[in-house]
């Protein structure tokens, strides 16, 4: 059967490509340091604001901590990390440039394709890591502080983890993008820092408020909102005149409105299918 | 005999610098094949064309008789070019891993090569601890993983100790003698000439020469030699057909003949002529002067 020694084929070339990314990634020590940094940090900010205790009458910060409320806060609180694993995959990736290993790769038969194929199993290995992280990490404490544990409130809002891998890929994915544009480690991560702050909210200042949301480091960096501080901690809804939560806080004022969920998750599904567009167009062009 | 790799019109132009230019060369089964050039003259430009890394201009290039990039052919090939490429923070057997990983090779033929080059005793070592000339051993260790069919080499004993050299040339030789084809980009004609049946000679992107060394290089024997009475030699000699060209230095006269005349003819023919030689001396032609006159 042809189509079956197709997809044979094609398993074996994942296998192939995994097996030699995992040999450079498993002895790479910056590596292992920075992922190591970004599980402790995560995991230290998890557990000192879970510490927190302010007793304020009708408020509850520990309702962050509860069935179904805990997904957004421990993906919210994830998210700041994500600069940590954007870091990662640009030096892996500058890292093929710097050791001219990309040009090796093709001369020893790699295709083009593949180097990128490679680096794209990098990304859903780091992805995935991170979203088990926050699973399992939004686990345990869900059950520690959950008082009444019921299994709706387990799963309800844990969507919320699958748009955080989204995330956590289309930043990698915008990551590989400029160090392919640029060839350095160095510049690529100042570039991705300087894009998110300040250069993108320059550009989107220019630009009229409807049109601001549409933005890739806003549209993709929007996928994990600030969490609704104030009603989750008071577990209160008060509804204002046009039936809309009074203590959103967007409504308030707080954070700016953006665009629906799905509107949102559809727009960064976009940029990243755009930017690795990209990314193999760069790839099949240039002269390595 | 089996092309293993032709080019057609090969074209690659960086601005207003032709890299290389309308190069046509052939290579056949089982040769040792030079390119030939001085620097800047399209020899490592050449390479990365045929190995995929660089896009020509115009012009075509076959494997094996296939055109296109398609890279099923590389994992008969082993190829050095420029400058080693490893990663310095693996393992010397980390980073042939990788590379036996890439070419579908079993891992087990990585303490063959370690061997050959002379590096197995740094296996485990990573890469950045080695020096230069261990580099381009290691390099060379990469080429010969698993057992190819033609090797590409580029300037392979730069950086090398005369040990190195002398080393990485039994190699080659080795490889040649078991059959394998060898294509080797060089600016050094000793080189060449020592280790090439065939050879390319480049010179700004363009092809001079191309052909068996023995014919390419060293066709010419150059004779210096005096009489009393030369001047009675010079004209018979011309007409003799032995000789290609003659040039009067005060007493001396330098002969340059043809590559099957030998003292012995010189000297009976000296005498039949009735005059006796009292200097007669060949004369090694730098072969540096020989290949700066091919390029010239």
């Amino acid at each position: 059967m042809p189509a079956l020694n197709q997809a044979d084929k094609k398993n074996g070339i994942m296998r192939k490509l995994l097996n030699i990314e995992m040999t450079k990634l498993l002895n790479y020590t910056s590596f292992k340091v920075i992922l190591g940094l970004h599980l402790a940090l995560f995991s230290l900010v998890i557990f000192v604001t879970s510490q927190i205790d302010i007793s304020v009458p009708g408020f509850d910060t520990r309702n962050f901590f509860r069935f179904p409320h805990v997904w957004d806060y421990f993906t919210w609180v994830a998210s700041w990390f994500n600069l940590l694993l954007a870091i990662l995959i640009i030096m892996v990736t500058g890292n093929e440039f710097s050791f001219n290993t990309f040009r090796q790769h093709v001369i020893d038969g790699l295709g083009r394709m593949e180097l990128f194929s490679g680096k794209l199993l990098v990304v859903l290995l780091i992805a995935v890591y991170s979203f088990i992280l926050v699973f399992l990490t939004g686990t345990i404490y869900g059950f520690i502080f959950t008082l009444n544990f019921s299994f709706a409130d387990f799963i309800a809002g844990m969507d919320i983890l699958f748009v955080y891998f989204l995330q956590t890929v289309a930043f990698m994915v915008v990551g590989i993008l400029l160090v392919m544009l640029v060839k350095s480690t160095a510049l690529s991560i100042i570039l991705f820092v300087l894009l998110r702050f300040p250069i993108e909210p320059i550009l989107r200042s220019f630009f009229n408020q409807a049109a601001r949301p549409f933005f890739p480091m806003k549209a993709i960096g929007g996928l994990t909102p600030v969490p609704e501080f104030l009603s989750i901690s008071s577990q209160n809804t008060f509804e204002t005149m046009d039936g809309g939560n009074a203590l959103s806080l967007s409504e308030i004022g707080i954070i700016a409105k953006g665009l629906p969920y799905w509107g949102q998750i559809l727009l960064a599904t976009g940029y990243t299918a755009l930017f690795m567009f990209l990314i193999a167009l760069i790839l099949r062009k240039r002269n390595l | 005999m089996q092309k293993i790799l032709e080019t057609l019109e090969l074209t690659k132009h960086y601005g207003k610098i032709k890299a290389i230019h309308k190069l046509n060369i052939a290579v056949e089964q089982g040769e040792v094949f030079g390119i030939l050039g001085p620097n800047g003259s399209g020899k490592t430009t050449t390479l990365s064309v045929i190995m995929g890394v660089i896009h020509a201009r115009s012009g075509s290039y076959s494997w094996f008789g296939n055109t296109g990039e398609n890279g099923r052919w590389k994992k008969r090939v082993g190829s050095l070019i420029e400058v080693p490429n490893f990663y310095p923070y693996l393992s010397l057997a980390n980073n042939l891993k990788i590379i036996a990983r890439i070419k579908e090779v079993p891992a087990d033929d990585i303490d063959r090569v370690l061997k050959i080059t002379g590096l197995h005793q740094r296996k485990h070592y990573p890469y950045r601890t080695l020096s230069l000339g261990m580099k381009q051993r290691l390099a060379l260790a990469s080429v010969l993983l698993g057992d190819p069919d033609v090797m590409v080499l580029d300037e392979p004993t730069n950086g090398l100790d005369p040990e190195g050299i002398a080393e990485v040339r039994n190699i080659i030789q080795e490889e040649a003698d078991k059959g394998k084809t060898v294509i080797l980009a060089s600016h050094i004609l000793a080189e060449v000439e020592k280790v090439c049946t065939h050879v390319a000679v480049l010179k700004e992107g363009e092809l001079l020469a191309t052909g068996r060394v023995s014919e390419l290089l060293g066709a010419e024997q150059i004779f210096l030699i005096s009489a009393p009475d030369i001047g009675r030699l010079e004209e018979p000699l011309g007409r003799s057909g032995m000789v290609k060209s003659m040039e009067r230095k005060g007493e001396d006269l330098v002969v340059i003949c043809k590559g099957s005349t030998s003292a012995n003819d010189l000297n009976r023919f000296a005498f039949e002529h009735d005059v006796v030689l009292s200097k007669l001396l060949p004369v090694k032609k730098s072969l540096e002067s020989q290949f700066l006159e091919l390029v010239r």
